[in-house]
């Protein structure tokens, strides 16, 4: 049943190598090449990247400081004022341009704290399992039965409108689906075969948790991120909308609730920004698909 | 007492389950010394896995428990570690070899970062270095260009390449001791071939002692110096390589080697062993191959047989060499 010994000459070593190394484009080549198959989600990523550059690249796009007082109140859109001017005779098109600032911001800003506050927890309490998990669950799925919309009124109500508390306030409600996403994921993982050969090699927790489950359990973290960001600007528009938000920063959401009083008088105060967060929500939500597509590969053969 | 470098003394483990507790590895001594290849042979399910993992203690708790027994290395109790301590001697003194190399390496990092982190871990080396020091492990397990594939994942890999390079990350601390569980049975033969006689050869560069635990006869005789058949959770005959292959004694031994297909010799049919292993939860009294034994007699039934002295270094648990007993 074994083959006899015989020494191994170079020519045998060329074809192992041939036979052993299938070289692939790079990783990041093959993601693109997932990703940009799904249409939507390439327009998605442009969207979203125009309002990148947009946000950055304020100043310079408009000559206006979105809160000065330019011209006559209510011009309609116009070459000079492409959106209007509002009640006060501010430029909305500045307004527009200025307030992605504060919307991708938030949105970004809080993604990032409640993918954060999330994964620790999700991770811990699936690695660890038995006692600690559930009292972790437990605890999220207080967070989870809050009603979220109105658990942030009150909390910026209380702690102050800036732009931080906002933030804060949405990264802290928001975490506990990521916490259950990575806590599903870690339980399953852990279980995995090389976990039990990185252990065998005497790999500590922290080590095993971070560096070597983490890496499997990215792609369902970074596709809810994703979706987390736009979620996050709606939220903070609902708050801007209800006076709730940073009154020193203009803001898609303060811009509407400004021109509630006038919807009649001026459509145009309240559809320029309204289409903005649309358009922004909508990209993030297509990149978020896309990413799916492109991460999870296999879930798309349909 | 001469000194093991592995000492295993009575192991019982144990699994609590709801149907009942089943004795996957039950009253195993065996020992292993320093340079020396010792092979674990026996069926599926007989409770080989469950020993090497006793010995790493990474018996899946629960429900699995390891009731009974001491394991000493180099006189140490490896039963009374603390957690830290036994993570210590993982990988670093004790190194582990599994089965199936598509499924133990982690799909998602380079070949590179998997090695060094047991070296980063264990050795306190710097990156670079630990780097350095994979590509060594690499080339001595004749990877082909190890330079270029320390930075491939996994799936670019074969199964014997992946099967190298679990091979060298378990090696590269140079552990006093390596436990392969069935380090071929994935792959096919032509690659078992090759990887065999790496690990020979590994034997001699690194002087390490070897557990093999595998089902295959065949890699028994490639390897061991020493051979332990495992029935139903016990040890029932140990003897050195030549011993086993030329004068086996135990009826499952005798059994199980006339059951191979050779190929100088012509069978009309394959003789097999009658009857199914047992099961676990409900071993059969006695002894626990008694209901599917040739010479079965009537003490059989009634005590366990004890470990009877045949030859120097051949024991056997068989009531048919009582009278053989010292």
């Amino acid at each position: 049943m074994l083959l006899s010994d015989r020494t191994r000459s170079s020519d045998d070593l060329e074809l192992l190598a041939e036979r052993g190394l299938r070289e692939r484009p790079h990783r990041i080549v093959q993601f693109w090449n997932r990703y940009k198959k799904n249409r939507a989600a390439v327009v998605g990523l442009i969207i979203v990247c125009f309002f990148i550059l947009v946000s950055v690249f304020a100043p310079r796009i408009v000559s206006n400081a979105p809160f000065s007082l330019v011209a006559n109140r209510f011009i309609p859109p116009s070459d000079e004022y492409p959106m209007g001017t509002d009640d006060l005779g501010r430029d909305v098109f500045s307004g527009v341009v200025y307030g992605s600032r504060v919307s991708l911001l938030v949105g970004f800003m809080a993604a990032a704290t409640s993918t954060f506050i999330g994964t620790l927890i999700g991770a811990f309490s699936g690695y660890h399992g038995g006692r600690i998990d559930s009292m972790l669950m437990r605890i999220t799925e207080v967070f989870q039965v809050v009603p979220r919309f109105f658990m942030a009124l009150i909390l910026v109500a209380l702690f102050g409108a800036s732009v931080w508390n906002v933030i804060f306030v949405i990264g802290i409600l928001s975490w506990p689906v990521t916490a259950r996403l990575v806590r599903a994921e870690y339980l399953s993982l852990k279980e995995r075969e090389f976990i039990e050969a990185a252990t065998a090699l005497g790999m500590g927790h922290l080590r095993i948790v971070f560096s070597e489950i983490l890496p499997n359990a990215l792609p369902p973290i970074i596709v809810n991120s994703s979706l987390q960001v736009g979620s996050g600007i709606l939220v903070e528009a609902g708050l801007s909308f209800l006076g709730l938000g940073d009154p020193s920063m203009i803001s898609w959401g303060y811009m509407l609730n400004n021109a509630q009083r006038f919807l009649r008088q001026a459509w145009w105060m309240a559809s320029f920004p309204g289409m903005a967060i649309f358009l922004t929500v909508l990209g993030l939500n297509l990149v978020g698909d896309g990413l799916n597509d492109a991460l999870n590969p296999k879930l798309k053969e349909r | 007492m001469t000194s093991h470098l592995l000492k295993i003394e009575e192991l019982k483990t144990y699994f609590f389950t709801s149907e009942g507790i089943v004795k996957a590895v039950d009253d195993v001594s065996l020992h292993i010394d320093a340079n020396e290849a010792v092979g674990l042979v026996g069926e599926s399910g007989c409770g080989k896995t469950m020993t090497a993992f006793s010995i790493m203690r990474l018996v899946p708790s629960p429900p699995g428990r390891i009731v009974q027994g001491r394991i000493l290395l180099r006189g140490k109790d490896l039963l009374q570690f603390s957690k830290d301590e036994m993570r210590e001697i993982r990988g670093r003194e004790i190194g582990m070899v599994f089965q199936d190399p598509m499924t133990y390496l982690n799909p998602v990092m380079r070949i590179s970062e998997q090695m060094t982190e047991v070296l980063v871990e264990h050795q306190r080396v710097s990156g670079l270095q630990a780097k350095q020091r994979a590509i060594e492990m690499l080339e001595r397990m004749q990877i082909p260009s190890p330079d270029k594939v320390v930075n491939y994942y996994p799936y670019q890999l074969s199964g014997g390449m992946r099967q190298r390079v679990l091979i060298a990350m378990a090696m590269s601390c140079e552990p006093s001791l390596l436990i392969m569980d069935e380090p071929t049975t994935a792959l096919d033969a032509t690659v078992q071939a090759q990887i065999l006689r790496l690990i020979r050869r590994l034997r001699k560069d690194f002087g390490s002692s070897i557990l093999m635990i595998t089902h295959d006869l065949g890699i028994i005789a490639e390897i061991c110096d020493r051979v332990c058949v495992m029935y139903a959770g016990k040890i029932i005959e140990t003897a050195d390589v030549y011993g086993i292959f030329q004068r086996p004694k135990h009826p499952y031994t005798i059994g199980l080697l006339s059951s191979i297909l050779r190929i100088d010799k012509y069978k009309e049919v394959l003789p097999t062993i009658d009857g199914v292993v047992p099961d676990l939860m409900n071993p059969p009294s006695g002894c626990r191959f008694h209901p599917r034994c040739p010479n079965v007699m009537s003490v059989c039934c009634e005590r366990p047989p004890p470990s009877f002295v045949v030859e120097p270094s051949h024991c056997v648990n068989c009531w048919l060499y009582e009278s053989e007993k010292e």
